[in-house]
């Protein structure tokens, strides 16, 4: 599961995050300023789907693995 | 040469390392050892070799080795306090275990001025002049300029000698004494000469007494020499005569470093001056420094500082020595002992006049006379031994006794001498009422004990000593019956040095300890360790031997702020007022005026003639017989005497004591040297952190002082330690001066360094490790920084090549680190500013999953993007550490210049992530 709080980088808002994971989400396409501001800090940047899938996608599983 | 490996490339094969050199063959490797000379050359085929030969270099860090950040952190400084083959300005600094004061050098930086090293090193007792000739020694061996040195030192000091080098230099020299060599020849293949055997030597001044032995030293000796004491070697009484020209000999070898020490090298005799300054170049003989220019060039070779230069404005040591407080008791005969002390020299004045005119009879019944009444005035149990002992007397030895000249030879000084005065009738009674006061109270004794006890109840401890051994049995025995719960030990010329010194020693574990010597401990055996106060029970009537016995316990290392020195004296006692007012005040009083303590005049004839005057004339005796004996104009000429020493001295400071090298010029080699190799508190942090890692955590005990329980670490390390000399419980000290039975914990202890040597091996062969191993790579969130940053640990190896007539490739190492931005490209911080992100708190955890693919990406950089600016880095050390060894080497003709070059690639040690936390 995500964090409860949503991850706010330089005005940016990621909906989703995972900061032991040091992973985010976010439905929409993120600005490359935001992305890099958040790879300077370690973190993962994907875009998913607002559509519900049966698996999550590859990439946030490659992040994601071993949570619960 | 094999294709794998290049010439001066770096390998490792048989458990070291070597260079490689062009070779005859391409399938054979020519090997010289690292820091070998030509002729340890070797050709080795790699395809014969049991162990496949490597590039001498450490692997990248396997990720499976993570680390914590604690883990790190030691690492990081297991790392630097492992390498041992020093970078910076000078070579030697990380191969010693303790930290020398920058005042101490100086004569460092003045020997590498020099093309061949030629100094006189003529500091005050007691600031350091054996590290500092030890600092020499190290630094030529390890800049490959000396392979082989020797010690040259009275047979006293040989042990103190071996000792402190190995200690504190990590140098294991041969003792070679007359008793010794016969044993070290025996073991020797016909073709083989002792010095060739035996690199590193500490050689004995009685060792060389004999001819042939003289000669087969002059022949063998190293390129390297130390003179300890040589104001002993310059004299022109014969002995002296041999040594000035065994040096005079080994002088004449240009290419010869040759170091003399000694406190008192002028002492108002010109010659013996003279001929001192002549081994350091024969353009010093003579009056050639009557010019301003000789004198700057001799300021080259001379450095001569007394205390208060050392602890005044310009070095601010005030702390490095103690405070020195000085006090004289007086004390009343008996009645009893004043008869006998008038008895006695009334039946002296007998026997000179019985003398007659003839100058040799009178010359030995005035020596006599004194010898005599010195035991009398030490105590009756040596007036009783003097008194018994007729031997025969031996003028020359009689008069070195008398003056308490330095004993250079091995025979014992402490023995009461034969008076050598001719025997009457009326001795026999005098034997007879020195018995018997032997059993009666002795005034002496209880004033001293009067004196020690307020002192000892304030927690001192002292050293009494006295002149002879009969006194020292007889004090000991005294002060045992009033201090039955002190530690009391006698040391005297009974024992052989090795049992002095293991006497002294066996008194560490004592509480409160006092010991009670004869001048044989006067000096060599540093006593600053165990002893605080000096009491001088027997006054000496050579001035320098004062300050010698002072000197023991007042000097640096005394983990005691204040320091003091009794001077005994009797008002009633003839002998004890003579040597007051005719030596010792006068000493005192150019000591005040100049700060030195100058030795007894050379012309012992006026000094003979003035206390002989000083003796008669004591309590209205006779001023007839002081005219009778021609001593009326004594006095006056021993003041003209005194005066002259006095400016001798002055005259000489003046004079040589210039261009002297100062704070200025030494403070930023000091400071790169702590620099390099981590200072105090680094160290205490590492054990700290260390023995806590290995579940022997330290015990606080007090300020600096914890307590280590040795037995409780890891039984591969607690043996390692075994094995060089540390077990059980240790108390530590982390301050200068480390006090009483407490180790002072340097870099190079071998605590610090056999932890710092487990945990690193450890770390980069897991397989092999005695300690459960420090992973290499780890990463973990921080408020330290705000973008991802990688630290790495590195090892940076610089080939360093000695351009001199004969040229040697050395290698330097030093621990690195390099903080990187999150692109890997732009260096962050560098050394220890890179490291100090390792010390910033962790905040929170990470998943597995992001710390791996961290440290991963991590060392994905280090092959890629990083290694522009590590290899630049390690050029920039590189190009800074030639530049260090060309300002302390200064370029002068004939000196060797030196090409520094990076090894490449740089061993990566630990790479270390560090995520912004609290996003």
């Amino acid at each position: 599961l995500p964090d409860a709080e949503p991850l706010t980088v330089d005005g940016a808002v990621l909906p989703l995050a995972w900061r032991a994971h040091l992973a985010a989400a976010a439905f929409e396409p993120v600005g490359d300023v935001t992305r890099a501001a958040l790879e300077a800090r370690g973190f993962v940047v994907i875009t998913v789907s607002d559509e519900p899938g049966d698996a999550p996608p590859p990439q946030l599983a490659e992040v994601l693995r071993g949570a619960a | 040469m094999t294709t794998a490996f290049s010439p001066r490339d770096l390998v490792y094969a048989r458990g070291r390392e070597w260079v490689t050199l062009p070779g005859p063959d391409e399938d054979l490797l020519c090997l010289r050892p690292l820091s070998g000379s030509e002729a340890d050359v070797q050709l080795l085929d790699p395809a014969l070799e049991r162990e496949p030969v490597r590039h001498a270099r450490f692997e990248m860090p396997d990720l499976k080795q993570t680390a914590t950040q604690d883990a790190a952190r030691l690492l990081a400084e297991a790392l630097r306090l492992s390498l041992r083959r020093g970078a910076g300005p000078f070579r030697s600094a990380a191969r010693l275990a303790f930290e020398p004061r920058a005042y101490q050098l100086v004569p460092l930086l003045m020997a590498l001025r020099l093309p061949v090293v030629r100094l006189l090193i003529a500091d005050d007792v007691g600031i350091g002049k054996t590290i500092e000739a030890g600092l020499i020694l190290r630094e030529l061996i390890d800049r490959g300029e000396a392979d082989r040195f020797t010690v040259l030192c009275p047979p006293h000091l040989v042990e103190q000698w071996t000792g402190e080098l190995s200690a504190k230099f990590d140098l294991d020299a041969t003792a070679v004494t007359a008793s010794s060599a016969p044993r070290l020849e025996r073991g020797l293949p016909p073709s083989q000469a002792l010095f060739d055997a035996h690199p590193y030597t500490v050689v004995s001044l009685d060792y060389i007494k004999a001819d042939r032995r003289r000669d087969t030293f002059a022949r063998a000796c190293p390129n390297l020499v130390v003179v300890d004491e040589a104001h002993a070697c310059v004299g022109t009484h014969q002995s002296r005569q041999q040594r000035f020209e065994l040096l005079k000999r080994l002088a004449e070898d240009r290419e010869r470093h040759l170091i003399l020490l000694t406190a008192t090298p002028h002492s108002g005799d010109e010659a013996a001056f003279d001929r001192l300054l002549s081994l350091l170049d024969g353009e010093f003989a003579g009056a050639a420094l009557d010019t301003e220019a000789s004198r700057i060039r001799l300021a080259r070779h001379f450095v001569q500082r007394r205390r208060i230069d050392i602890t005044g404005r310009d070095w601010g040591e005030e702390r490095v020595f103690p405070r020195h407080e000085t006090a004289e008791r007086a004390y009343d005969l008996s009645a009893e002992h004043r008869a006998f002390q008038d008895a006695v020299l009334d039946w002296c004045f007998g026997v000179i006049e019985g003398a007659g005119p003839d100058q040799t009879r009178r010359r030995l019944a005035f020596w006599g006379t004194l010898a005599l009444m010195r035991c009398v005035g030490s105590s009756p149990a040596a007036a009783f031994s003097a008194l018994r002992n007729r031997l025969a007397a031996d003028p020359d030895r009689l008069e070195e006794q008398v003056f308490d000249d330095e004993a250079d030879e091995a025979d014992a000084l402490d023995v009461e001498p034969a008076p050598g005065l001719e025997e009457a009738g009326p001795l026999a009674s005098l034997v007879a009422r020195a018995e018997g006061l032997t059993k009666a109270p002795d005034p002496k004794l209880e004033a001293t004990i009067k004196m020690l006890k307020p002192l000892i109840a304030g927690g001192v401890n002292p050293v009494v000593f006295c002149r002879f051994i009969a006194t020292a049995d007889h004090v000991a025995a005294g002060l045992r019956n009033a201090f039955p719960k002190l530690r009391i030990e006698t040391v005297t010329g009974l024992l052989i040095p090795e049992d002095r010194r293991s006497r002294v020693e066996g008194m560490v574990e004592a509480e409160q300890r006092l010991l009670v010597a004869t001048d044989c401990l006067s000096e060599g055996v540093n006593l600053q360790q165990l002893f605080d106060t000096v009491v001088h029970y027997d006054l000496s009537w050579n001035p320098t031997r004062h300050q010698q016995r002072e000197g023991r316990v007042d000097r640096f290392g005394q983990p005691a702020e204040l320091v003091r020195s009794v001077l005994l004296f009797s008002t009633d006692s003839a002998i004890d007022g003579a040597v007051l007012d005719v030596i010792l005040r006068k000493a005192e009083a150019i000591r005040k005026a100049t700060g030195v303590t100058v030795p007894l005049p050379e012309e012992r004839g006026a000094v003979t003639s003035a206390l002989m005057n000083a003796v008669v004339l004591h309590k209205g005796r006779a001023r007839q017989l002081s005219l009778d004996l021609g001593l009326a104009s004594a006095a006056a000429a021993m003041e003209t005497r005194w005066r002259d020493a006095e400016e001798g001295e002055r005259r000489s400071r003046a004079r040589f004591a210039q261009n002297v090298i100062g704070p200025e010029e030494v403070a930023p080699e000091w400071q790169r040297w702590r620099a390099l190799l981590g200072g105090p508190d680094q160290v205490r942090r590492f054990v700290e952190r260390a023995m806590s890692r290995l579940d022997a955590p330290l015990e606080a005990a007090a300020a600096h002082i914890a307590r280590a329980h040795l037995a409780a670490l890891p039984s591969a390390v607690s043996e390692r330690l075994a094995a060089r000399g540390l077990s059980g419980s240790v108390r530590l000290a982390f301050a200068e001066p480390a006090p009483t039975g407490t180790e002072m914990i340097s870099r190079n202890h071998p605590l610090p360094a056999t932890l710092a040597e487990a945990l690193l091996e450890g770390s980069l062969d897991p397989g092999s490790s005695p300690v459960q191993p420090l992973g290499r790579v780890g990463t973990w969130p921080t408020r330290g920084v705000k973008t991802l940053t990688t630290v790495l640990l590195l090892r940076l190896r610089h080939k360093l090549t000695v351009h001199a007539r004969r040229e040697r490739l050395l290698l330097a190492e030093e621990a690195g680190a390099l903080a990187f931005e999150a692109n890997g490209v732009a260096v962050k911080l560098i050394g220890d500013e890179a490291l100090a992100l390792l010390e910033h708190a962790g905040s929170g955890d990470l998943a597995t999953v992001a710390r791996d693919r961290l440290v991963a990406q991590a060392r994905e950089r280090v092959a890629t993007t990083c290694s522009a600016s590590v290899e630049a880095h390690a050029r920039a050390r590189a190009d800074e550490l030639a530049r260090d060894h060309a300002r302390v080497r200064a370029a002068l003709p004939g000196v060797s210049r030196v090409s520094v070059e990076a090894v490449l690639p740089v061993d990566v040690i630990g790479i270390f992530v560090l995520v912004p936390a609290g996003i």
